[in-house]
């Protein structure tokens, strides 16, 4: 039957005498969304959340273009035909999204007896649309079924949209509760983009339906603006694609803008009336055309130039784990060497082959000196590396901080003595206990002092170690060859040296600082060096949580 | 496994394609639906609906609510019914078929009887006017309409 008050519509779609929103509320909507759903399925089709966004947006761009179908067609038969699949599509949408929703949190597939749950309320939905129970006729006056839809319509497919609704705000809020901070953005932005989404497009199609039905309005004009929640949740989709990868997708929002405008921009041709609006439009579109393509070359370029700079670094990464593993090999078998050759030296010394002849004390003397520093600086190379691949283990006990303190300064007493430094030691009367590793904290304190001494031609080196409230403060000052604003910036590094300081020590390895430093965080703490510049002292600070 | 993992498709999609086999059958191939529209009425012998023509409603016309079973009528008339004579009455084979006049007792929003325009004393004397009566009463309380038109 045909609705003869009407036009007869071209193209299935076109005709005159509609609503100046219809196309545009329709076309760009159902294409930014089919347009998004499948590049990001094309490009994760083995991910399951990337498909059931591309169905979602599939069922809405079949949904809108049903509804379109419905406003300019006038061929009673066709026109229920197409009515028939409102509900369906509908409710699809429905469990869809609290699926999508679902994997979105939970990472996996949905469970079998979810999935029944689905099933269970999708069957009848498809049993029932081709029977009365959906549509009972049509008005061909008003060229609608409005008035012959039955409870399917009525309170089944709107039910569901709403069930779905708070369903996906239940898991939603759940998600938020439990989850991490750095998860928390996402699930708001998803959840934002798609209950907007369901809420216009339920919320406003039941209150156009029902308002048309009772007569209120003379056609469903007002479901339009429900269409508009796609695009939202599009956007939104864009967002969480840019910042968090989600679909494991390159960036395409540029793209995805760049054709939404341009889509946006057409479809106001469908109702612009005066000449006037029409080249202003057209040249709207040109230039929106003209600047996306070049957007999205830039974006493009920057894209490739990103993807570069990741695969250098990753080049980069596996040459350092590399040279990792060759430092170790290396330094492993000359520390096994030069230990051989200093307990040599040390047997010599300490007469176990007999007495030495006198010229030959000195020079036996030498080499044990030698091999001893070498062996010290292999060690300092080794810890640098172990520190740096994660292998050191801390032991966390209590033992006296003071007595460490005061036993490190007696050993290394000798050292300062000999290069004619005052080593002053004030470390206050009583006990310090301190939870932590004895061993790691003694190796970053004789650095600290040791490094002082080295680096101190003339004058004292003042260690200091005292409790302040909850902070434990150890401090060594010298009156050494003090540190420039240059070399303070790099101080702490992987083989930090200051730019002179090969003229003061040459056996420096450059990891004594950077291994301090580890040792300290690793307990919680800070250290800082203090210096008014070259030639002034410096000043050394390790604060511990006490 | 495969089957449990996929149990959505493989059961949604074939009620999918039936449920859309049965409504194109039951829509467009056996028309088997209920049609309702304004058919041809004779305010002088029937109790008619008023229609207006146009959005203004300068000019109206006559018509009694119909509605047929759709296979019925389009065997009668085919697809177009705006010149089938048949489709304004309820015939013996039609299968589901109604017609309803204007019952001011009864009546919808923004429905009216239609009152047919006789001319008056005073319009046969002075020449025909404007037909403003008819469509300021159209304008009034339905009820008013059809008491001076019954």
């Amino acid at each position: 039957m045909i609705c003869h008050l009407y036009p007869e519509p071209t193209y299935l779609i076109f005709s005159s005498d509609l609503p100046g929103l219809l196309y545009y509320s329709h076309i760009p909507a159902s294409i930014t969304a089919l347009l998004i759903g499948f590049f990001i399925f094309w490009n994760g089709r083995r991910i399951l959340l990337n498909r059931l966004l591309f169905l979602i947006t599939l069922c809405f761009s079949l949904w809108t273009f049903a509804n379109l179908i419905t406003w300019t067609n006038i061929h009673s038969d066709v026109l229920l035909f197409t009515w028939s699949f409102f509900g369906p599509l509908s409710a699809l949408i429905a469990i869809l999204s609290v699926y999508f929703v679902y994997v979105f949190l939970n990472h996996k597939d949905a469970p079998l007896y979810l999935k029944g749950m689905f099933l269970a309320l999708l069957a009848p939905v498809f049993i029932l649309a081709p029977t009365t129970v959906s549509l009972t006729g049509f008005d061909i006056t008003y060229c609608d079924a409005f008035g012959f839809e039955g409870p399917l319509y009525e309170l089944y497919y709107n039910a569901l949209g709403f069930l779905a609704i708070a369903w996906i705000l239940g898991m939603l809020a759940h998600a938020y509760h439990c989850a991490a901070t750095r998860l928390r953005a996402q699930i708001v932005l998803m959840g934002l983009g798609i209950v907007s989404f369901l809420l216009l497009f339920f919320g406003i199609g039941y209150l156009s339906s029902y308002l048309t039905t009772q007569g209120y309005f003379a056609d469903s004009e007002l479901e339009m603006y429900g269409l508009f929640g796609m695009v939202i949740f599009m956007a939104y989709i864009s967002v969480i694609l840019v910042r968090f990868k989600t679909f494991n997708v390159s960036v395409i929002a540029p793209q995805a803008l760049v054709i939404s405008l341009i889509l946006l921009i057409g479809a106001q041709f469908t109702f612009i009336q005066s000449a006037t609006n029409l080249v202003l439009n057209a040249i709207a579109l040109t230039l929106t055309g003209i600047i996306g393509i070049v957007l999205i070359k830039s974006v493009k370029r920057e894209i490739e130039q990103r993807k570069h700079i990741e695969e250098l670094a990753g080049d980069l990464e596996r040459a350092n784990k590399q040279q990792i593993i060759l430092i170790h090999f290396i330094t492993h078998q000359l520390k096994g060497f030069v230990t051989k050759s200093r307990n040599i030296f040390s047997m010599l010394r300490d007469g176990d082959y007999g007495a030495l002849p006198e010229g030959m004390k000195s020079m036996v003397e030498e080499g044990f000196r030698s091999d001893t520093k070498g062996v010290n600086t292999i060690q300092e190379i080794l810890n640098a590396a172990n520190i740096k691949s994660g292998k050191v283990e801390y032991k966390m006990e209590p033992f006296d901080l003071k007595a460490l303190v005061d036993e490190l300064a007696r050993d290394l007493k000798a050292n300062a003595d000999s290069r004619g430094l005052a080593l002053n030691v004030d470390t206050g009367t009583k006990p310090l206990l301190y939870p932590g590793d004895r061993a790691q904290l003694a190796n970053a304190f004789k650095n600290l002092i040791d490094n002082s001494i080295k680096y101190t031609p003339k004058g004292e080196v003042r260690v200091n170690l005292a409790q302040e409230g909850k902070t434990v403060r150890f401090m060594v000052e010298d009156t050494g060859v003090g540190i420039t604003p240059e070399d303070m910036a790099h101080l702490f590094t992987e083989g930090g040296h200051g730019k002179d300081s090969a003229k003061v020590n040459v056996e420096s390895t450059g990891f004594g600082l950077y291994i301090v430093k580890n040792i300290i965080e690793a307990h919680g703490g800070t250290v800082r060096a203090e210096s008014e510049g070259a030639g002034k002292g410096a000043r050394f600070v390790a604060e511990l949580p006490a | 496994m495969h089957i449990r993992r996929h149990i959505l498709l493989y059961t949604l999609l074939p009620l999918m394609m039936l449920s859309g086999a049965a409504s194109f059958y039951r829509f467009v191939v056996a028309n088997d639906y209920i049609v309702e529209y304004e058919g041809e009425c004779d305010p002088a012998t029937e109790s008619c609906f008023e229609g207006c023509e146009d959005d203004e409603c300068t000019e109206h016309y006559p018509y009694k609510h119909m509605s047929k079973y759709a296979s019925d009528l389009r065997a009668e008339c085919g697809p177009d019914i705006t010149e089938c004579e048949m489709a304004s009455v309820c015939l013996p084979g039609d299968e589901a078929c109604s017609v309803e006049y204007c019952d001011p007792d009864a009546l919808g929003e923004d429905e009216y009887c239609f009152v047919a325009e006789e001319p008056s004393i005073e319009e046969s004397e002075d020449g025909p006017q404007a037909p403003d009566g008819a469509s300021q009463e159209a304008d009034g309380d339905a009820g008013e309409i059809l008491e001076t038109s019954i």
